[in-house]
C-alpha cells in the first residue's frame, strides 16, 4: 500500500508532467497498475519507483509511468459479451464458412500488454476439439513497441492473472514462475504480435475473420476514425466481424461496416465497397 | 442472492462483504470454517462461499471438502479468497471442489470480474 507522503509525490509529479489528477482513492489500483513497471525497472516496490521519480528520474521514465496510468484498463476475458456472441453465432457459422481452407485468423488490433489476444487465444484453444486439423492464428497488434515486448514475453504478475482469468484456465495455460505466472509455449506459440498504429499500413497477415478492437477511437479526428475503419476493413473478411466497446468512437464505422443485430456485443459486418480494395 | 463470507479477519471480512454488497448480494459472515457450516444451516442458502484458506478450528480447505461431501449444498459456488498461491494450494482446492480462486491481495475489480467470470463459458 502506497504511503499518504509517497501517493502524494506521485500525484504531484503526474501533475505537472500531464495536468492528470490523481485520486487518493485509487490508490490500491495505481500501486497495482505501477508495480509491473516498478519490477522491469530493477525496484523492489512502487514506492522506491516513486522515490527515484522525485529526486532524480532516468530519461523517459516519467512517460513511462504516464503510459502506465493512462492506458485503458487491461484484464483477461473483460468484454464477456463478445465471448457470448462468439460462442453462439460467429465459431459456429465460421466453422461452416472456412471449411475447405480450415484456417480462423482472429486479430486482436489494439493488444496491449498481451491479456487480450491471449484470452482469445484460449477460447481458439478450447475450441480445437471442434476445429481438428486447422490452423488456429491469433494476430495481435500494438503501436507500442515496448508494449509488444511485454506481451511476447507473456509474464503476468499475481495481481494482473486476479484479473478476469478463471482459475482452472490458469492452471491450464500458465506455470508459475517465482511471483509470476508465464504463459506455456504451446498456447504463447498461436499468437503473432506485429507494430500497427490503426493508421499506418496493416501488416499483410490475410484477410482475418474477427477483429477485436477495445480502444476506443473517441480521440480521433473525424478523418483519423474514418482512416482506421478503413484499414481494418481492408484487412477483413468479407464475412468477417468487427467487435468494438459500447462508447463513443464509432462515428464514421456506417461508411464501412453494417451493424450486427445483437444484445450481447457491439458488432459490425464489413459493408460490400465499391472501388476499394 | 445471498453470500457467505467466511474469514477470521474481520476487517477483511467487512472489505469482501462490502465489495459482495455492491454486487446485489446480501451478505452472512463467519470467522471461520466451522462458524461458516453452521451459518450454511442457519440462514442458507447461499449462491456462493468466500472462503479464507488459513483458519482457526476448520480452514478453509476443510471446509471446502465438508460442503462437497454434502449434496444439499452442491449447487453453492465456493471462492477461495487466499494467501496460498502455490499452484499445489491452488490445485488441491480445485480438486476438491472450489469453483474460483483469488490471491490476496485483490481489488474490487478483480473480485467482480472472478464474479462475473462464471458466466464465462468458451465451448
Amino acid at each position: 500500500m502506497l504511503t499518504k507522503p509517497e501517493f502524494d509525490a506521485l500525484a504531484q509529479i503526474i501533475k505537472q508532467f500531464c495536468a492528470v489528477d490523481l485520486d487518493q482513492a485509487q490508490s490500491l489500483f495505481i500501486e497495482q497498475r505501477l508495480l509491473p513497471l516498478a519490477k522491469e525497472e530493477g525496484f523492489v516496490s512502487v514506492g522506491e519507483l516513486i522515490k527515484k521519480l522525485s529526486e532524480s528520474p532516468p530519461p523517459g521514465l516519467k512517460k513511462r509511468v504516464v503510459e502506465v496510468l493512462t492506458t485503458q484498463e487491461v484484464a483477461f476475458f473483460r468484454e464477456l459479451g463478445w465471448f457470448q456472441l462468439l460462442k453462439e453465432r460467429v465459431m459456429p457459422e465460421l466453422a461452416v464458412k472456412r471449411a475447405s481452407t480450415k484456417e480462423l485468423r482472429f486479430w486482436s488490433a489494439t493488444a496491449g500488454p498481451g491479456q487480450e489476444p491471449i484470452s482469445f487465444a484460449i477460447l481458439l484453444k478450447e475450441n480445437g476439439p471442434k476445429f481438428p486439423g486447422w490452423r488456429m492464428r491469433m494476430i495481435a497488434t500494438e503501436s507500442s513497441e515496448r508494449m509488444i515486448d511485454r506481451a511476447k514475453a507473456g509474464i503476468y504478475s499475481q495481481l494482473e492473472v486476479n484479473r478476469g482469468l478463471p482459475v482452472t484456465l490458469l492452471l491450464k495455460y500458465f506455470t508459475k514462475q517465482g511471483m509470476d505466472w508465464a504463459i506455456k509455449d504451446d498456447l504463447a506459440q498461436i499468437i503473432e504480435y506485429y507494430k500497427f498504429d490503426l493508421l499506418t499500413s496493416p501488416p499483410a497477415v490475410g484477410p482475418v475473420d474477427v477483429v477485436f478492437l477495445r480502444s476506443s477511437l473517441a480521440n480521433l479526428s473525424q478523418e483519423a476514425k474514418t482512416a482506421a475503419y478503413e484499414n481494418i476493413h481492408k484487412l477483413m473478411a468479407p464475412d468477417g466481424y468487427l467487435f468494438l466497446v459500447n462508447g463513443t468512437g464509432h462515428e464514421g464505422i456506417a461508411n464501412v461496416f453494417e451493424r450486427v443485430p445483437s444484445d450481447k456485443a457491439v458488432c459490425f459486418q464489413p459493408r460490400v465497397l465499391s472501388g476499394v480494395s | 442472492m445471498k453470500a457467505l463470507v467466511i474469514d477470521d479477519s474481520r476487517t477483511m471480512r467487512t472489505i469482501i462483504g462490502r465489495i459482495v454488497k455492491e454486487l446485489g448480494y446480501d451478505v452472512v459472515e463467519a470467522g471461520n470454517g466451522k462458524e461458516g457450516l453452521t451459518q450454511l444451516q442457519a440462514a442458507g442458502p447461499f449462491e456462493i462461499a468466500l472462503v479464507d484458506w488459513n483458519m482457526p478450528e476448520m480452514n478453509g480447505y476443510e471446509f471446502v471438502v465438508a460442503t462437497r461431501a454434502d449434496a444439499q449444498y452442491a449447487e453453492m459456488k465456493i471462492m477461495m479468497v487466499t494467501t496460498e498461491t502455490e499452484v499445489s494450494q491452488v490445485t488441491k482446492a480445485i480438486e476438491a471442489g472450489a469453483n474460483e480462486y483469488l490471491m490476496k491481495p485483490f481489488t474490487k475489480e478483480s473480485l467482480k470480474e472472478k464474479l462475473e467470470s462464471f458466466g464465462l463459458n468458451l465451448i
